[in-house]
């Protein structure tokens, strides 16, 4: 069932390359800014390797081949929404092989480590733009939902920022409470989104 | 065992363009040639069949199935292969990759077959699809549709834009193919010498409405190519005309019901067997003629 996961990484290797040129840079960009870094750098690496598969899946037909395939049209979904997290993966081991490298060079950059709230973070916020962005793609194809993705992610970024000033308000609550709420709202969303995918990609046209 | 494909009062509604009423079979262990003009509605049937477009209306049944049949749509897609005039592969992945990725999906993927057509077809396995030509990626469609011991062949407008030897080659691997009396194709085209020469049945449409679906003998058998002097032109003879040409010396048609147009013509008319081109041809531009 995962050779479609399969097949995203095989269109992407170049992404190699690009993947160590976009954590550099989000490395450097985030010196002053602190522990974002990690998830910002993740959820960044993970957007991009995401617009591409999709983008892949949209030209030359391909929507016809996967639906000529012995494949359940739920299962090409399915497996888009798993990739997200196959992509996630990439992202955070390409931020760990780099900063270690980094720190066994002694390269004079402010690194900041990978945490588990880190990982959380990046994924509650793959997981939530995701959630909205996977059924307008399954609806419109890639073109026409990009714009829409484009706007998300920017916009989950600036109320990443907002976020920051309510850290302390967010502090007086258990930590455990917080990001069990936030794995079951994720979990929640996530699958509300992919029944939604289903039901859409069933009923599009090729 | 019933009828390998069975389409019957198919419609689908377009903005500008409408399917109306498409009704044919098609019989284990035989080759039927899909035939009409550029818009006539082929590749719309094809998608319909293929499940990648929703019908508005009749029934599809393949292997007696119906095709929209959620349950048995992974059954149903095993046992067809698909060739797509145009090219559905994901072009950053060598051939050998794409195969990869499709083959573990065939339940009875036989890898001896797909090499035996790489070799036979000079395929190079490590060359990325976007770089082989219009033939190659063709016959790389076609040695996936034969290496997973498809029942029935469905191809839409393979040979187009093809040179005549690629073409020959095809029409040569679909004779072996269907040799197998339990397998069928279903073939789109509108270079009907492909046919004349495989084909046993021939459905042709038109406009979005079927003109006729039987066997090519049967065609023969009806129709022909008319020549004669423009005197024997009137309105009994015309009855029998399906498309006329004329010019200053006298006319050629295309009549059907040819053995009781025998009887009423008196004088000098020559009889012609039809290409399906001519066949087409007459029938395409009958509005414009008789």
């Amino acid at each position: 069932m995962f050779s479609l996961i399969k097949k995203d990484l095989l269109i992407q290797k170049n992404i190699l390359l690009y993947g160590i040129l976009s954590t550099l840079i989000i490395i450097i960009a985030f010196q002053q800014i602190g522990d974002a870094m990690f998830p910002v750098a993740v959820i960044a690496l993970t957007y991009v390797m995401l617009q591409s598969a999709c983008y892949h899946d949209d030209k030359n037909n391909a929507n016809v081949l996967l639906n000529v395939l012995p494949i359940k049209r739920s299962t090409v979904v399915f497996c888009r929404y798993i990739s997200v997290f196959v992509f996630a993966l990439i992202s955070i081991s390409y931020y760990a092989v780099l900063t270690g490298i980094m720190k066994i060079l002694s390269i004079p950059l402010k690194l900041y480590s990978i945490t588990i709230e880190g990982v959380l973070f990046a994924l509650f916020t793959l997981i939530f733009i995701n959630s909205i962005y996977l059924p307008l793609f399954f609806k419109m194809g890639y073109l026409k939902s990009r714009i829409i993705n484009l706007i998300l992610f920017f916009g989950v970024g600036m109320l990443g920022s907002i976020n920051e000033k309510y850290r302390g308000f967010l502090g007086s609550y258990d930590k455990m409470t917080i990001m069990v709420i936030l794995a079951i709202f994720a979990v929640i969303i996530y699958g509300i989104s992919y029944i939604l995918s289903v039901k859409i990609y069933k009923n599009r046209e090729f | 065992m019933g009828p390998i494909l069975e389409v019957t009062d198919l419609k689908k509604k377009f903005k500008d363009f409408a399917l109306k009423d498409i009704s044919f079979t098609l019989e284990r262990g035989y080759i039927m040639g899909f035939i009409g003009p550029n818009g006539a509605g082929k590749t719309t049937t094809i998608k319909l069949i293929m499940n990648l477009l929703k019908k508005d209306g009749g029934e599809i049944k393949i292997f007696g199935i119906k095709n929209d049949d959620e349950k048995y749509s992974v059954d149903i897609k095993n046992k067809i292969g698909f060739v797509f005039g145009e090219n559905i592969f994901y072009e950053e992945l060598t051939v050998e990759e794409m195969k990869g990725v499709i083959a573990s999906y065939y339940r009875n993927w036989d890898e001896g077959t797909f090499n035996k057509y790489m070799r036979e077809f000079s395929l190079p396995l490590k060359k990325r699809i976007k770089e082989l030509s219009k033939g190659m990626k063709m016959k790389f469609a076609l040695a996936i549709a034969l290496s997973h011991n498809a029942e029935l062949l469905i191809m839409d407008e393979p040979t187009s834009g093809l040179d005549p030897i690629v073409r020959s080659e095809l029409l040569e691997v679909l004779t072996e193919y269907i040799q197998d009396e339990n397998k069928s194709v279903f073939f789109s085209t509108h270079i009907t010498s492909d046919l004349d020469k495989i084909a046993d049945y021939i459905t042709f449409i038109n406009d979005g409405s079927l003109v006729f679906s039987c066997s090519k003998e049967d065609i023969f058998e009806k129709y022909a190519l008319v020549k004669g002097p423009k005197e024997i032109l009137n309105s009994q003879t015309k009855q029998y005309f399906i498309g006329i040409k004329e010019n200053k010396f006298g006319f050629e048609a295309l009549i059907a019901d040819k053995n009781n147009f025998k009887k009423i013509v008196k004088g000098e008319v020559i009889f012609e067997k039809p290409t399906l081109e001519d066949v087409m041809f007459y029938f395409t531009r009958r509005k414009n003629n008789v």
